[in-house]
């Protein structure tokens, strides 16, 4: 059995339909139609103790509904979730002491307070014994880089400072899993490595369990080992990084910028022009096409003054693995 | 129980400390209540000793019964106000879902989390100076004994006013938006509790005693501390009642909320 157990997960919501203009919305006063919305459809997965898994998707892929069934938020529609033993919806409370979430970019901290006041509430909310949560305070704050600010009121806090906040609050009481929706959303290059190193960090010292959510890709590669993709509440892909790339990611695309007009595009069947603006280019390379190849043989024909490789964006490998799906189907 | 003494320390540390830093505000919404409620004692006053007797209630005496409503509401309101007005937004926003990933009910964390308000400070010095007040001009004995009754009978009120409150952020668990129910309960019907209800038709008395038992905030607790009349026909201990009243429209107001929060479906982002 494994640490977390997730079998044949379903969420559905009913949608109210509202027809055009203001006779529609009159009309759903009264007379009120739904649409099932299958949020999440179908989903399996187990993680062991100590794994860090990226569970991404599209907007709307089911992801933030999985996550708060996991987290005791949600009760699913059928289908069974076990963290550590517990049914997260059944033994909430008691889940709750095992876990610690943060839920995007909904802050748990007192806006005119300093950090360190939420950090004493949480030490008696989760009964935290003193010296564990002495020295968590001192591990959390060294490591999210927090020492300048914890002083401040957190309404004079940059977006990235109360992300950390808000991460270092969730672990002060030492949960076995940590639950991250969104954690680098708007932040940034700075923060984003500050919080993917502390991530690591957490799940090489406290052996923390991670599932986190997120559409940067740079995020995954930094600390997860395992990817889970969902779209359209349904598992998509369940397995290592490299084996995801492998299995969708049919290229990459490269950026020409040009001094002047550039020159006239010739095509030729391989590559293939993505997107044109005046003075720049972006091409989708071929399959089995290396990039030293494509840039030698690029560079040669249009003469570029600028020349740069750009890898797939989550979003687009999560679009073609998608479409990929649905031919299938 | 430990646990629960020290997180009501922090409760208050936490609630304190977020309303003082802004001093100014904080004082100018004193004496903003001070001139506002001291302005409708006064005008009540005013009215009802104009017309002597208001269901055999003179001047001082509708103060006593008015100051009682306006004492017990800061109270109850102090711990539920927040809560109750802002669980439809948290709700909406999603805010709502962290109080169920918390190892505390979530009904506790609400209250936690909407912060004891300090602001109602106002009102229960205004309610207290009032009764006080009309207690020396009525030349009443306060002895410890009648004290004690008095403490007691503020108690069940507050309960009772915190219970309106609580039922009425139930609706927010069903419909999005704006609250009528709260205003409702709280403001409209409340009025009622500014008069004797000896002095409504028979039909409203047996509302307020009953149905939405308001006259326990405030008319029984002062006609058996004043020595008036309650409405014919209705038992004679029925003034000592509050308190009882209080606790069991506490419980009732929890387990609604609770049957709400069952019918709860977060948000879908």
């Amino acid at each position: 059995m494994s640490f977390i157990e997730v079998r044949n997960l379903c969420k559905e919501y009913r949608i109210v339909q509202t027809e055009k203009g203001i006779s529609g919305a009159v009309k759903s006063l009264f007379h009120r139609q739904y649409t099932v919305k299958q949020a999440v459809n179908d989903v399996s997965f187990s993680l062991e103790k100590g794994e860090v898994v990226g569970y991404i998707g599209p907007n709307g892929a089911g992801k933030s509904t999985t996550m708060k069934m996991l987290s005791g938020v949600l009760i699913p529609t059928s289908g069974s979730v076990e963290v550590g033993g517990l049914v997260p919806y059944r033994q909430r409370r008691e889940n709750a002491r095992h876990i610690g979430v943060v839920f995007g970019q909904r802050s748990q901290l007192y806006w005119d307070l300093p950090i360190s006041d939420t950090f004493d509430l949480y030490e008696s909310l989760y009964d935290i014994p003193k010296e564990k949560f002495r020295k968590n305070c001192a591990f959390y704050t060294e490591l999210l880089e927090m020492g300048d600010f914890i002083g401040q009121p957190v309404r004079q806090l940059s977006l990235g400072q109360k992300m950390k906040a808000n991460i270092a609050i969730a672990l002060l009481h030492d949960p076995d899993v940590l639950y991250l929706d969104e954690p680098t959303i708007g932040l940034d290059v700075t923060s984003k490595k500050v919080l993917r190193d502390a991530i690591r960090s957490i799940n090489e010292e406290k052996k923390t369990t991670i599932m986190l959510t997120t559409h940067d890709m740079e995020d995954i590669e930094a600390v997860c080992q395992r990817l889970i993709m969902i779209d359209h509440g349904k598992k998509l892909f369940d397995g290592t990084l490299r084996d995801f790339r492998a299995k969708y990611n049919d290229g990459f695309s490269i950026k020409l910028e040009f001094d002047t007009v550039p020159p006239a595009w010739q095509e030729d069947g391989r590559y293939s022009l993505a997107e044109q603006s005046e003075q720049q280019w972006i091409i989708r390379a071929p399959e089995g096409v290396s990039a030293k190849d494509a840039m030698i043989e690029l560079i040669g024909l249009y003469h570029p003054i600028n020349l740069y490789v750009q890898e797939e964006r989550i979003e687009d490998i999560v679009r073609s693995a998608y479409a990929v799906h649905n031919r299938e189907e | 129980m430990k646990y629960y003494s020290r997180l009501l320390r922090e409760f208050f540390k936490i609630s304190v400390r977020t309303q003082l830093i802004y001093r100014g505000t904080f004082f100018a919404g004193v004496v903003g209540q001070w001139i506002g409620y001291g302005a409708t004692f006064a005008t009540l006053y005013i009215l009802v000793s104009s017309f002597d007797l208001l269901g055999g209630w003179n001047g001082s005496e509708v103060m006593v019964l008015y100051g009682l409503s306006i004492m017990s509401y800061a109270i109850g309101a102090s711990f539920f106000f927040n809560f109750a007005r802002n669980l439809s937004m948290r709700i909406r926003s999603g805010e709502f879902d962290a109080s169920l990933t918390k190892p505390l009910h979530p009904f506790l964390h609400e209250v936690f989390a909407g912060g004891w308000n300090i602001g109602y400070f106002s009102h229960f010095t205004v309610s207290l100076i009032v009764i006080i007040l009309a207690l020396t001009q009525l030349d009443y004995h306060i002895t410890p004994g009648r004290f004690f009754y008095l403490v007691l009978m503020v108690f069940g009120a507050s309960l009772i006013q915190a219970s309106a409150l609580i039922a009425s952020s139930t609706m927010s668990f069903f419909t999005v938006g704006s609250n009528p129910v709260l205003d409702f309960l709280v403001y409209d019907v409340k009025e009622f509790t500014n008069y004797p209800i000896t002095v409504f038709p028979k039909g409203i008395q047996f509302i307020l005693t009953f149905l939405l038992p308001f006259a326990f905030i405030n008319f029984y607790p002062a006609s058996a501390l004043l020595g008036k009349a309650i409405p014919e026909g209705y038992p004679v201990l029925l003034p000592y009642f509050s308190p009882v009243v209080g606790v069991v429209l506490f419980a009732l107001s929890i387990l609604l909320w609770n049957w709400g929060l069952k019918n709860y479906k977060s948000t879908g982002s």
